[in-house]
C-alpha cells in the first residue's frame, strides 16, 4: 500500500503513513487468519507460522506506542506475553490465545482511532435544538 | 355521537417531540436568542391550524389564554404583512410569548415577498430583545431570504405533508435540514423541486389533531376575513375602481366638494363596496374637466363685473 519509492510518500507525514502501515498489516494478518481457518476447517493441517509473523508485524507497527502508554503492571505483563507468544514461542500457540491477540490488537487500532467507524457524535436527533448544535450553529 | 378528538395521550394536540422542542425554542428566547419557527405545507394543509395549536400550547406555559380569534381583536395571528408590527405592538403589551404571520394570500402581490423579506430581517434584528417567539406559515418556506439562514434565525421546520378532517401528518427539520432542502430545491429541475422534502431525513415526523369545532369555524371566519378584504382590494383594482374619498385625495378637494359635483353632474356609481359608492376612474377625468369651467365660469363673471 505504501510505496517508498513515490515522491508523494516523501511529503507525506510520517503519522499518516505509520497509520497506512498498521492498515496494512492488519489487512495481511487477516488474510493469513482466514487461510489458516479455511484450512483448519477442512482438517487440513496447517501452521500458524505465517499468521504469527503477519501478527508480529502488527504487533511492531505499535511497540513503541505501547511501551511508552501502558505503564501498570498488568499491561506491562500482557505485552511481554503477547511478544512471547508471537515471537518466541516454539510450534502453534492455543487457538483461543491466537484469537485474545488480534482481538487486543483490534481494540488499540480502534482506540488509537484508526479504524474507529463510529467517530460521528451521537445525539438525540429528534430533538431539534441538539441537530442544530450538532452541526455548529449557534 | 360524531365528537372530534382534541387531545393525545400525552394531554397536547401534537405527538410528542413537538412540545419537548418548543420547550426548547422559547428556552432560546429566555437567553436572548432570536428565534422563528416556519410552518409551510401545500394550501389547505392546515398551517394556521397548527400555528393555533402551538401558540395555544405555549399561552398555556405562560398562564395566558387561547389565542383570540376575533375579527376585531387577533394579536397574536397576524393575517398579512400590513398588520404583523402592530400584531407584534400589542402581543408585546398583553404580555404574549408567541406571535403567527400568516402569509394569508400576502405573496399574490408583487413585490410582496420582498416586503416580507425586508420586515422579517428588520423585525429579527430590531425586536430580538422582546423575547417573543415568531411562527411564520408560508406555502413554501424558499421564498425566504437566506440573509435569514446566515443568520441562523429559522431553527425548525415543520413541512405538513397531509392532511384530512380529523388529523395532519408533518415531518420536521432542523436547520441543517432546511439548509440541505434548500440545496436540492436548487438543484432539483423545475417539476421535482417538491421532491427536495424527500431528499432530507427529517428529525421526526409527527400529527397533528384538528381544533374544536368552534375554534375551526372562528379560525375560518377570520382567515376567510383576511382572504375577503384581499379579493375586494383586488376587484378594485382590477376594475379601476375608485372611492368618494380617494377622488378627492386626487383631485385635492374635499369630499362635499366631490359629492356635490357628483351630484351635479348626474354620474352614477358602478358598485357598491361595504356600502361605499364606486365610481369608474374616468371619473376623475370628468371632475378636473368640471373644475376647469368652474375656474373659466368664475373668470368671466369676473370680467363682466369689471
Amino acid at each position: 500500500m505504501v510505496n517508498f519509492n513515490n515522491d508523494n510518500t516523501v511529503s507525506t507525514p510520517a503519522a499518516n503513513i505509520v497509520k497506512l502501515l498498521i492498515i496494512e498489516a492488519r489487512y495481511n494478518s487477516f488474510l493469513a487468519i482466514e487461510e489458516y481457518n479455511n484450512k483448519i476447517s477442512c482438517g487440513v493441517s496447517f501452521n500458524q507460522a505465517k499468521v504469527r509473523a503477519r501478527l508480529g508485524t502488527w504487533f511492531l507497527e505499535h511497540q513503541a506506542y505501547l511501551d511508552r502508554t501502558f505503564t501498570e503492571e498488568k499491561d506491562k505483563q500482557d505485552i511481554i506475553n503477547i511478544k512471547k507468544d508471537l515471537f518466541f514461542h516454539k510450534g502453534d500457540i492455543d487457538y483461543d490465545r491466537l484469537l485474545e491477540i488480534i482481538v487486543y490488537l483490534n481494540d488499540l487500532i480502534d482506540k488509537l482511532k484508526i479504524t474507529k467507524l463510529d467517530t460521528k457524535k451521537q445525539y438525540d436527533t429528534t430533538d431539534i435544538e441538539e441537530d442544530n448544535k450538532a452541526n455548529e450553529y449557534s | 355521537m360524531n365528537t372530534r378528538k382534541l387531545l393525545y395521550a400525552n394531554g397536547l394536540p401534537f405527538t410528542d417531540p413537538l412540545g419537548r422542542n418548543i420547550d426548547k425554542q422559547l428556552e432560546r428566547l429566555d437567553n436572548k436568542k432570536a428565534s422563528c419557527i416556519i410552518i409551510d405545507g401545500a394550501i389547505g394543509m392546515g398551517k394556521t391550524t397548527l400555528a393555533k395549536l402551538v401558540m395555544d400550547y405555549i399561552n398555556g406555559k405562560n398562564n395566558k389564554g387561547p389565542v383570540l380569534l376575533n375579527i376585531k381583536q387577533h394579536p397574536q395571528l397576524s393575517l398579512g404583512g400590513k398588520e404583523f408590527t402592530s400584531c407584534f405592538r400589542e402581543t408585546y403589551r398583553l404580555g404574549y410569548k408567541v406571535i403567527t404571520y400568516d402569509e394569508a394570500g400576502d405573496f399574490n402581490r408583487r413585490g410582496a415577498i420582498r416586503a416580507f423579506n425586508q420586515m422579517i430581517n428588520r423585525l429579527f434584528e430590531t425586536y430580538r430583545g422582546f423575547r417573543i417567539l415568531v411562527i411564520i406559515c408560508l406555502p413554501t418556506f424558499h421564498i425566504l431570504d437566506s440573509q435569514l439562514f446566515t443568520n441562523e434565525i429559522p431553527r425548525m421546520l415543520i413541512h405538513i405533508t397531509q392532511r384530512n378532517n380529523k388529523y395532519a401528518n408533518f415531518k420536521t427539520y432542523s436547520l441543517s435540514g432546511m439548509n440541505w432542502i434548500r440545496y436540492w430545491y436548487d438543484k432539483l429541475p423545475l417539476g421535482a423541486k417538491h421532491k427536495c422534502y424527500g431528499k432530507v431525513m427529517p428529525n421526526f415526523h409527527g400529527h397533528f389533531l384538528n381544533l374544536s369545532k368552534e375554534d375551526d369555524k372562528a379560525l375560518d371566519i377570520l382567515s376567510t376575513h383576511g382572504k375577503k378584504n384581499l379579493l375586494k382590494k383586488t376587484e378594485k383594482e382590477l376594475k379601476g375602481l375608485v372611492s368618494y374619498t380617494e377622488v378627492a385625495e386626487k383631485l385635492g378637494k374635499s369630499v362635499v366638494w366631490v359629492r356635490q359635483a357628483v351630484y351635479k353632474l348626474k354620474i352614477k356609481h358602478k358598485s357598491m363596496m361595504d356600502s361605499r359608492k364606486m365610481f369608474d376612474k374616468d371619473i376623475i377625468d370628468r371632475l378636473i374637466d368640471y373644475q376647469e369651467e368652474k375656474k373659466a365660469e368664475v373668470k368671466r363673471e369676473r370680467i363682466e363685473v369689471r
